[in-house]
């Protein structure tokens, strides 16, 4: 260490500044705009966003859904279908892509900026 | 101090390289133009569609396009609604030749096609054990199943494809137990005709996931589509694929409809050779450039399980197959290997089939 000029330590300083920086515009923005967005019928109805902590009651076809938002997911907690499995899918997540209660007619996926993949198949 | 000027020189030229090679790296993470998604409520799933490289107005109308499109295919093609197919199953049992519209008959004779590559494992002309099943499209049965005395006596009447005679104007059935349902079918053959009218309209960069199932074409500018693979046991992706050009990914599974009852899991995959779901196999991705032949193909290779899949996909000329049985292992085609990118490749039971 004892070898490093002015110049070496300079140098060291400006890269960890600009690492810094690289570091916040490359992660930080994309946790802080995380949004869903709902669908009812297949018309867009909401962006959700998923960092506000919330529980949403939304009318679906056949009754209301309720959905939990919390630490950027999302997921049904309660909806008016008999095989529950937009419940049973659990938080809609980036490799999840789409939760969905059919019989409701309600859905929710990542708005695009943020998704892993393009398209899930399942 | 002159050699210090020239090491700050160098350091200097050092710091903007490695700027530089920062800078170079942000500029690539994002896509040139935002990626238009839109989705619709039909054929008893959710239809997305993702279009990259068109303007939103002619994103927007095009979506609408294939809106009308989908909801005229779902009457038309469902055996449940008062359409073509529904028509062609009220007369079938009359054992006389009727008149048939170029489209239904178009998809008929590719499904006897595929049927007979398949060695009958896919057979849309089980549709009376289907209907016994009633897998219907919004609600799920929860049990009992069905009878096994009014299974068996279809299987005896050995309902097939190929007991249709297809003319160019009319059909005849030679079998009185035959009822079509191309629900094995008919949403791989809805995402051909959709992917068809995008390219007749020049869109050239397009995903249709129609609940799962999909057909991509071209890329996301100068990336190809990505495409995640859920697995069937687990939370998440089992494996990623990129798409290259034109290629359909279709998996039938398991885990899409089902119900348990006393204990034992039922589901919608039926094996025309028992009349019951078809039970070696947890899941079946296949990918191949036409969505109607994945679609056929994945419901055959699952039916036909680990130990006959291999014979059933050269049969049907696939060459990109991942089953994955009751066990948990993991049979891929070697060409298949080299596509997928797997979440956690060491956690498998991977065989990789030559």
């Amino acid at each position: 260490m004892n070898n490093l000029t002015s110049a070496d330590k300079v140098i060291i300083l400006m890269s960890i500044v600009m690492l810094a920086i690289l570091f916040f515009f490359t992660w930080s923005n994309t946790a802080s705009t995380r949004h869903a967005s709902l669908y009812v019928a297949g018309e867009k109805r909401y962006i959700i966003d998923l960092f506000e902590e919330k529980t949403l009651s939304i009318d679906g076809v056949k009754g209301v859904s309720k959905l939990e938002v919390a630490n950027g997911k999302i997921r049904f907690i309660e909806s008016p279908c008999s095989t529950h499995f937009c419940i049973r899918s659990g938080w809609l997540n980036q490799t999840i892509g789409l939760i969905a209660c059919l019989p409701n007619g309600i859905s929710v996926h990542f708005s695009n900026e943020n998704k892993t993949y393009d398209a899930i198949n399942f | 101090m002159l050699l210090k000027i020239e090491l700050l020189k160098i350091h200097t030229k050092l710091f903007f390289i490695i700027a530089l090679l920062f800078l170079t790296a942000c500029d690539k993470k994002e896509p040139e133009l935002p990626v238009f998604e839109e989705q619709m409520f039909l054929m008893g799933t959710v239809v997305e569609v993702s279009i990259y490289g068109e303007t939103e107005k002619k994103s927007q109308k095009v979506f609408h396009d294939l809106l009308k499109d989908f909801k005229y295919m779902h009457v038309a093609w469902s055996p449940k609604n008062k359409g073509s197919l529904k028509r062609v199953n009220n007369l079938l049992p009359l054992q006389a030749p009727f008149s048939i519209g170029p489209a239904v008959q178009d998809m008929i004779k590719k499904a006897t096609d595929l049927s007979i590559q398949s060695e009958g494992l896919f057979n849309p002309a089980i549709g009376k054990i289907i209907n016994l099943w009633n897998f219907s499209l919004k609600e799920l049965p929860t049990g009992p199943p069905p009878d096994r005395a009014l299974i068996e006596k279809i299987l005896q009447q050995n309902p097939k494809m190929t007991d249709l005679k297809i003319s160019p104007l009319t059909v005849v059935s030679n079998n009185e137990a035959v009822q079509i349902d191309l629900g094995a079918y008919a949403k791989g053959y809805g995402v051909d005709k959709a992917m068809e009218y995008l390219k007749s309209v020049g869109v050239n960069n397009a995903i249709i996931n129609a609940g799962g199932d999909l057909r991509a074409i071209g890329s996301k500018g100068t990336k190809p589509w990505s495409i995640g693979i859920r697995h069937p046991r687990e939370e998440g992706v089992i494996a990623g694929i990129e798409i290259k050009g034109d290629e359909s990914v279709f998996t039938s599974g398991d885990y899409e409809r089902f119900y348990d009852y006393e204990g034992k899991r039922y589901h919608h995959i039926i094996d025309p050779r028992t009349g019951y779901p078809a039970d070696q196999t947890t899941s079946v991705t296949v990918l191949h450039n036409n969505a109607a032949t994945a679609d056929a193909a994945a419901t055959a290779l699952f039916i036909a399980g680990p130990e006959n899949w291999q014979r059933i996909a050269k049969n049907m000329s696939i060459e990109y197959v991942m089953l994955i049985d009751k066990g948990g292992k993991v049979y891929v085609t070697a060409k298949m290997e080299k596509r997928l990118k797997f979440a956690d490749r060491k956690s498998l039971d991977l065989v990789i089939a030559q």
